[in-house]
C-alpha cells in the first residue's frame, strides 16, 4: 500500500515535469525547423530535416535585432547592479546591525516605508528623474534606480544581530577600524547570504522587463527580455526565427539557473524570510 | 558591545540613502506634485491643474475614467482568477516533492519545475503565443484532436484570459512551490507520528497539521502574489495585446498607454490613476494582512 502510493507520487512528479518542460521542447523543436515545416498542418513533432537557418537569421540582421548586443548589454546591467546593490546593502546593513548612530530610527522607518510603497506609484516620476539625469536609453537607467531597495538591507542587519560579534570585538580591542573587520571578519562570515543576495539580484535584473522597455528605446541599447519584444515584432509570423531567437535569450538564463541552482532555491526561500 | 559611531556610520549608509532619496522619496512626493500637473514627456511641466485628474475619474462621462476603472477590474479579474490557482498548483507540487523519497526523482521535479522562473517573461510570452496561435498552434492540434474546431486563444474571451493565465502559472508556480517546500520543512515531523498513532486519516492530518503550518508562508505568497499580479503588463502586451476590445488590458497597459500615448502624452493623469491604484493595492494587501491574523483558531 505504502510502496504503491510512493510509485503514484514518483510517477506523477515524472509526468508534471515532463509537462512543464513541454513548452521548451516545443521552443527548441521549432527552432529547428524550417519556416516551411512550422506552418504545416499537422504539425511534426519532430524536425523533418534540420536546419540553423532560423539562428543565422536572426543574428544576421544587426541594424534592427543586435542580439549580441543585447546579451551584452543585459551582462553589463545585470552584473553592475547586482554588485554594486550587495555592496551598498551590506555597508547599511552593517551599519545598522552594529552602530548606534543619530537618526537611527528615522532611517529604520524610511526601510521598511520602502517596502510597502506600491512600484506601480513610482513607474513614471522614477522615469521622469531617470530622463531628467540625461539617463533614458543608456544602461545607467537600468543599473542605478533600483539600488534604492531595502530588502537586501533589512536582512542582511537581520542576519547579522544573529551571529556572534567576540572576533569582531577582539579585533576592534587589536584596533582595527570598522571597515577592516567589515571586510576581514564580516564579510567571511556572511559569505553565503552575499552570494545568494547577489544571484537573486542578478536574476531580478537579467529578466526585468517593464522598466528597460519604457526607458531603453534604441535597437542598440535594449536588453534581452526587451529585444525579445523587439524580436516578435521583427519576424512576426517567422515562428522558426522567433523561436530561434526565444532559445538564444532563454538559454543563458537556463545555464545560469543550472550553474546557480542551489543558490537560486536559497534565494527564493530568503525572500520569504522576513515575513512578520 | 554596541560602539556608539555617532556620525561616522554615515558614510556606510550613505551611499544607500542617496539612491533611496533619488528613487524613492523623490520620486514618491514629485509623483504627487506631477499628479496635479498637465505634463507632457516632451515638454515637461505645463500648467497646474490641482484636483482635476483625480476628480475626473468619478465622473461617469469621462470615456477615459471608464477605460481606467475597466483595466482595474481586469486586474482585479486576473487576481481572483490566478492567485488561487498559483496557490493550490504550487502547494501541490510541494507536497508532491516533499513526500517523495526518492532522490533523483525529486532533483528532476524541482529542475523541472523552476526552470521557467528563470526565463524572461517576454521569452515566455512569445513562446506561449506561437503555442497558442490559432492557425498551426500546438494547443489547437491537440483541441482538433479531441474533436473540437479550433480555438481563438488570443483573440476572443474567455480563451484570451486562459492565454494570460497558463503561461502566468508555468513561469510563476516554481518560485512559489519552494516556498512552500520551506514551509514545509519546518513543520516538526514528531507532530505527524503523534497524530498517526492517534489514528488520524492522511486527509485529517493534512487538515489539522499541514494547512495550519504552512500559514505563516502562505499569508506571505498570497501578499506577494497579489502584488505581482497588479503589476501584469507583459503577458497582455505580448500574447493578447489587451483585446478582445479592451477585455485583457490591465492597469498598468492602460497607465503606459495614458503616460506615453505618442501624440497626445498625459504623465499627470496617468500618475493621478497609479496613485488610486496603489491606494487600492496597499488597502487589499492590509486587508488580506488582517484576514489571517485575525482567524486565529
Amino acid at each position: 500500500m505504502r510502496r504503491t502510493r510512493e510509485r503514484m507520487r514518483a510517477l506523477a512528479i515524472v509526468v508534471l515535469a515532463g509537462v512543464f518542460l513541454l513548452p521548451i521542447y516545443w521552443m527548441v523543436v521549432t527552432s529547428l525547423k524550417s519556416e516551411d515545416e512550422n506552418i504545416a498542418w499537422p504539425p511534426t513533432f519532430w524536425p523533418g530535416e534540420c536546419t540553423l537557418e532560423n539562428y543565422r537569421e536572426v543574428v544576421s540582421h544587426p541594424e534592427d535585432t543586435p542580439v549580441f548586443l543585447w546579451f551584452r548589454n543585459s551582462l553589463v546591467a545585470a552584473t553592475s547592479y547586482s554588485v554594486l546593490s550587495v555592496a551598498i546593502a551590506l555597508l547599511a546593513g552593517y551599519a545598522l546591525a552594529r552602530m548606534e548612530f543619530p537618526g537611527k530610527r528615522l532611517y529604520l522607518i524610511l526601510l521598511l516605508v520602502g517596502m510597502a510603497v506600491p512600484a506601480i506609484v513610482l513607474l513614471i516620476p522614477s522615469f521622469i528623474v531617470v530622463d531628467a539625469l540625461g539617463w533614458t536609453d543608456t544602461l545607467k537607467a537600468i543599473i542605478f534606480p533600483h539600488l534604492g531597495n531595502t530588502f537586501a538591507i533589512l536582512l542582511i542587519a537581520q542576519y547579522l544581530k544573529k551571529l556572534p560579534r567576540d572576533v569582531e570585538d577582539a579585533a576592534r580591542m587589536d584596533g582595527a577600524s570598522s571597515l577592516k573587520i567589515l571586510i576581514h571578519i564580516v564579510v567571511p562570515f556572511t559569505k553565503p547570504i552575499l552570494l545568494t543576495l547577489l544571484v537573486l539580484n542578478f536574476m531580478a535584473n537579467w529578466n526585468d522587463y517593464f522598466w528597460p522597455f519604457i526607458t531603453l528605446y534604441s535597437p542598440d541599447m535594449r536588453t534581452m527580455p526587451v529585444g525579445m519584444a523587439t524580436l516578435q515584432g521583427r519576424f512576426f509570423h517567422f515562428y522558426g526565427s522567433m523561436m530561434a531567437g526565444a532559445v538564444l535569450m532563454a538559454l543563458p538564463s537556463i545555464l545560469l539557473f543550472i550553474l546557480v541552482q542551489r543558490y537560486y532555491i536559497r534565494a527564493i526561500g530568503l525572500s520569504g524570510a522576513l515575513k512578520e | 558591545m554596541k560602539r556608539k559611531a555617532g556620525w561616522g556610520a554615515y558614510p556606510y549608509i550613505l551611499p544607500h540613502l542617496v539612491f533611496y532619496v533619488g528613487f524613492l522619496l523623490v520620486p514618491f512626493f514629485g509623483g504627487i506634485y506631477i499628479s496635479l500637473q498637465r505634463w507632457s514627456i516632451f515638454k515637461g511641466q505645463e500648467a497646474f491643474v490641482g484636483l482635476k485628474y483625480y476628480l475626473r475619474l468619478f465622473d461617469g462621462d469621462f470615456v477615459r475614467a471608464g477605460y481606467f476603472w475597466k483595466s482595474l477590474w481586469v486586474t482585479a479579474q486576473f487576481v481572483i482568477y490566478c492567485v488561487p490557482a498559483l496557490i493550490a498548483i504550487s502547494l501541490a507540487l510541494a507536497l508532491l516533492l516533499h513526500a517523495c523519497k526518492n532522490k533523483w526523482i525529486r532533483v528532476v521535479g524541482q529542475f523541472s519545475f523552476l526552470v521557467p522562473t528563470a526565463i524572461a517573461v517576454s521569452v515566455i510570452a512569445v513562446i506561449w503565443r506561437w503555442i497558442l496561435g490559432y492557425e498551426v498552434g500546438i494547443a489547437n492540434f491537440f483541441v482538433t484532436h479531441l474533436g473540437l474546431g479550433k480555438l481563438p486563444w488570443l483573440t476572443d474571451v474567455p480563451w484570451a484570459w486562459v492565454s494570460i493565465i497558463v503561461p502566468t502559472l508555468w513561469m510563476a508556480c516554481g518560485w512559489n512551490m519552494v516556498l512552500f517546500l520551506v514551509g514545509l520543512q519546518t513543520i516538526p515531523e514528531s507532530l505527524y507520528e503523534a497524530a498517526e498513532v492517534d489514528g488520524a486519516s492522511p486527509w485529517q492530518r493534512f487538515l489539522n497539521i499541514t494547512l495550519p503550518g504552512l500559514k505563516p508562508i502562505t499569508l506571505f505568497v498570497v501578499i506577494t502574489q497579489i502584488i505581482a499580479a497588479f503589476n501584469l503588463f507583459a503577458q497582455p502586451q505580448l500574447l493578447t495585446l489587451g483585446g478582445p476590445g479592451r477585455e485583457t488590458t490591465p492597469v498598468m497597459m492602460f497607465l503606459f498607454q495614458e503616460a506615453f500615448e505618442p501624440r497626445y502624452p498625459r504623465l499627470g493623469s496617468s500618475m493621478a490613476m497609479g496613485f488610486v491604484t496603489g491606494a487600492i493595492v496597499f488597502s487589499i494587501v492590509y486587508a488580506v494582512h488582517f484576514l489571517f491574523s485575525r482567524q486565529k483558531d
